[in-house]
């Protein structure tokens, strides 16, 4: 028992005693992040997408030139065209068109 | 404005006042701090986790019923979120730093001079509550540090007054056998 009552004064001391408080500010601290959430929760959907629509804005736009970059440099030296080959663009002949049976009546002109 | 009770402040804070909200903040950072630096130790994790307490009290204003205390209801968001950070330490440290935490624990260090003896000591102290489990610290935190009773750490933590009782004897015995080594080399006493 007195075991017990020593090792639970000797935790007790090695902590901290009285006021205890996190560096001085920290009330001011949570009140802005409280004001920057209560401004998020305000928000209507419109302006929530719009909102996370401009985040995502530059990621998409890099992304594309990225990709763009890529499909024209993979055909570089060829004959195609460099515009249809930046924006990965099929070319289109009738004969493909036909053959594709995606037009309705392709398949009455084959 | 800083003579109302908790109640008032809270019926305020609840209309929109700020300024009511600012003042709970104040009157209970100590509560939290002691919960949150006792679970944490000192660092920005801990104030962070310490915001973050407060920041989910005032998303559920409406909804907190007084029926328990609000240094109860506030202690235990802070052990909750102190035991996710705990979780997030560990994984982190178990990437990237093995055990080297624990390891000055393992060898006695060499006796300090006077002056810094005591700090060595409480710095060991500290460690060996550190590495109690997440079961068992907080209870260790609450009863031991915080001086809270049973039934008010049973509270907090949602736990039975019995459960309490038997992992504050677990942990004590836990804390025990950490400290014994030094108890024996005399890095540290209990009798001062």
């Amino acid at each position: 028992m007195n075991d017990d009552i020593g090792l639970w004064q000797l935790i007790s001391d090695a902590h901290p005693a009285g006021d205890v408080r996190f560096d001085a500010g920290f009330a001011d601290r949570v009140m802005s992040r409280v004001a920057a959430r209560q401004g998020d929760d305000d928000l209507t959907l419109e302006q929530a997408i719009a909102r996370q629509t401009r985040r995502l804005l530059p990621a998409l736009a890099a992304a594309s030139l990225a990709l763009t970059v890529w499909n024209w440099w993979s055909v570089r030296g060829t004959t195609e065209s460099p515009i249809a080959a930046a924006f990965g663009l099929q070319p289109v002949t009738i004969a493909a068109a036909l053959g594709s049976g995606v037009l309705v009546g392709g398949e009455a002109l084959q | 404005m800083t003579d109302l009770s908790d109640s008032d402040l809270l019926a305020r804070a609840r209309s929109g006042d700020d300024e009511a909200f600012r003042l709970l903040v104040i009157r209970h950072e100590p509560v939290v701090a002691a919960t949150v630096i006792g679970m944490l130790g000192r660092g920005d994790d801990a104030e962070d986790v310490g915001q973050e307490t407060f920041i989910r009290f005032h998303h559920a204003l409406h909804d907190f019923r007084e029926e328990s205390a609000l240094k109860t209801y506030l202690v235990r968001i802070a052990v909750n979120l102190s035991l996710n950070a705990l979780k997030r330490r560990r994984r982190l440290s178990l990437r990237f730093l093995s055990r080297d935490a624990a390891a000055p624990l393992r060898e006695p260090a060499v006796l300090p001079p006077a002056e810094e003896e005591a700090e060595e000591r409480r710095s060991i102290v500290r460690r060996a509550v550190g590495l109690l489990s997440a079961r068992h610290r907080p209870v260790v935190v609450l009863r031991m540090l915080q001086d809270l009773s049973t039934k008010e750490t049973a509270e907090a933590l949602g736990i039975p007054e019995g459960t309490v009782l038997s992992r504050l004897s677990r942990a004590m015995k836990e804390l025990e056998a950490t400290l014994a080594p030094y108890m024996r080399s005399g890095a540290i006493t209990e009798d001062r």
